[in-house]
């Protein structure tokens, strides 16, 4: 007679998790050895109790709700509170920048210059005057020689 | 219904055709039904959380990976959210007791109609299942009311085979304890 198997051996053999060669040798076994006989008829017990105890009523009609519920539209979804503070805080912000970018920077597109006579003076012997010339670009200034007319 | 048909069913609600879904859910409501039951305890909690699992599903339907079998990834999508509802379920408990409330009178509160077994050994034997820690009852169901392999458990559970075993065999063992204990206290 062949050695007796774990039982753990039997739970897999009882749960049908083992291949047909193992299957055959254990149920060989079995017939020859009282003990385990005993061992895995206490088992099978175990497990069919345990299956009795699962046991439940007949399901209600869970397709019909369920295709019911797919069909209904999707109720719309109130926006959350924190959702509702941070739109609000981003619009706030958005209408604070255009008005302060508005505010600072008034001044008319294109090229504008500013043209000031600074002074008049006389290079090479021409009478010259020199302009100043702002830019739109902050810090950028030229200084133009014309003749004095 | 065969796992080709669940599959053509599943591609059919995918290209459009709601109607597909009702077979599908026909052919898994008792099983997933059951399987609420065994996780919630109650008849109503079973009916409400099942068809939640079977809106969660058909929305989830994109991510179903035809290679597998359509049972174990719908297990999967039951098991976690009726684990889910437990955690809530444990977090008002404990809510209601730190301010001195009866945590029983929670509305989901197991109810006389789970109590529907005559056998008062069968009901004691419930009784004891249902204190197993969560994943030793999770695969007991699955093995012994689903019948699924250990493989089909593992996928469900997503474990390695082996851990799926020794969840069985380590259930059985703290059942078995428990209803020692039962029987002691009773005598």
């Amino acid at each position: 007679m062949k050695r007796c198997f774990a039982e753990s051996h039997y739970a897999l053999y009882l749960d049908k998790e083992l291949g047909r060669e193992e299957s055959r040798e254990i149920e060989e076994h079995i017939k020859e050895c009282s003990r385990c006989k005993e061992l895995v008829s206490r088992m099978e017990a175990e497990n069919a109790r345990i299956r009795r105890a699962l046991e439940t009523h007949t399901a209600p009609d869970i397709a019909s709700q369920v295709m019911a519920r797919l069909e209904a539209p999707p109720a719309p979804r109130a926006l959350p509170r924190w959702r509702w503070a941070l739109t609000a805080a981003a619009t706030l912000l958005v209408v604070g920048f255009l008005f302060f970018f508005l505010l600072f920077n008034s001044a008319p597109t294109g090229n504008v210059e500013t043209r000031v006579i600074l002074c008049t003076a006389k290079v090479e012997g021409q009478p010259v005057q020199s302009h100043i010339y702002e830019s739109k670009e902050p810090d950028i200034q030229f200084i133009w020689l014309e003749k004095d007319k | 219904m065969k796992n080709t048909d669940i599959k053509l069913s599943v591609s059919r609600c995918l290209n459009g055709d709601k109607e597909s879904y009702s077979p599908v859910v026909r052919h898994f409501q008792q099983r997933i039904y059951d399987l609420c039951f065994h996780y919630l305890g109650t008849l109503q909690d079973a009916e409400d959380a099942a068809a939640e699992i079977f809106i969660k599903a058909y929305r989830a339907l994109g991510s179903f990976n035809p290679r597998y079998a359509f049972s174990t990834w719908l297990y999967r999508i039951a098991s976690n959210h009726c684990i889910g509802i437990l955690r809530r379920q444990k977090r008002e408990k404990e809510y209601l007791l730190e301010q001195g409330s009866n945590p029983s009178k929670l509305k989901h509160s197991a109810a006389p109609d789970t109590v529907f077994f005559e056998d008062t050994k069968k009901t004691a034997f419930r009784n004891a299942l249902e204190t197993l820690p969560i994943q030793y009852r999770t695969a007991l169901m699955l093995k012994y009311h689903q019948d699924l392999s250990y493989k089909e458990i593992a996928e469900t559970m997503d474990l390695p085979v082996n851990t799926v075993g020794s969840l069985i065999l380590r259930g059985k063992k703290d059942l078995k304890e428990k209803i020692r204990d039962q029987e002691k206290e009773a005598s």
